[in-house]
């Protein structure tokens, strides 16, 4: 389905955002596990950069945080095959972003980042998919560590 | 579905370029060969369900806005 009015974003992380229906992402395969969800607005998480929302307009009460793995995994690298290049409208291939899901910590918890199961996207034709990576190193969690890489903590 | 009974060392073909053979059996377990193009994503079975439910754990954990207060990355280099 084609949105044709501005979307108003429901999720807690960016109640009121307002998407214009031309910066929608389109993802015909929805999310693995989630193919009934195909269309997303990506929404910047200014008190959290470089992290952001990647929020369903089909399910206004979903939404996963997602961040960039190289500000966590310098060397972190996503092969992509000539049929991951078709589901995206074959895109130049620098000119894909990748994002991993982030589970967010909880109380005392760690940042977990899913390095197996990458969104790629295509800004030309704003299109994505989820992949899963063929690389053994890559864990569905990956905890970061933290430790000066100039990461805030306070003790009392 | 269809079912194929291998011994060690047969194989099955799947389509014009993916072959799957039966490496070795001990006890419970079967080491599976795939020769595959490229293109074709061999996984696996558990990983899919694995990805699901971190995207569940994901989806959970940003319900709850004050979970962002906890994070502070640096930037790239």
């Amino acid at each position: 389905m084609t949105e044709r009015s501005t979307v108003l974003l429901e999720h807690p992380l960016a109640r009121g955002c307002r998407v214009e229906p031309g910066d929608l992402w389109s993802f015909p395969e929805g999310l693995i596990g989630f193919a009934q969800l195909v269309r997303f607005a990506r929404v910047p998480l200014a008190d959290a950069e470089p992290f952001e929302l990647l929020a369903s307009v089909d399910d206004p009460a979903f939404g996963i945080v997602l961040v960039d793995p190289r500000h966590l995994v310098p060397d972190y690298v996503l092969s992509l095959s000539s049929r991951d290049l078709a589901a995206l409208d074959d895109p130049r291939p620098e000119s894909v972003e990748i994002r991993v899901p982030v589970v967010l910590p909880a109380d005392g918890g760690s940042l977990g980042l899913n390095l197996k199961g990458p969104i790629v996207f295509a800004p030309s034709g704003r299109v994505a998919v989820q992949r899963i990576s063929r690389d053994e190193a890559h864990p569905v969690r990956f905890v970061p560590n933290l430790a000066g890489t100039g990461a805030t903590s306070c003790s009392s | 579905m269809l079912v194929l009974t291998r011994r060690e060392g047969e194989w099955i073909s799947i389509g014009d370029d993916v072959v799957v053979r039966v490496l070795s059996v001990k006890g419970d377990h079967v080491q599976l060969g795939v020769a595959a193009p490229r293109e074709i994503a061999v996984f696996r079975g558990e990983i899919r369900e694995q990805i699901l439910a971190e995207t569940e754990a994901a989806r959970r954990s940003a319900a709850d806005p004050s979970a962002l207060s906890r994070l502070r990355p640096r930037k790239p280099r």
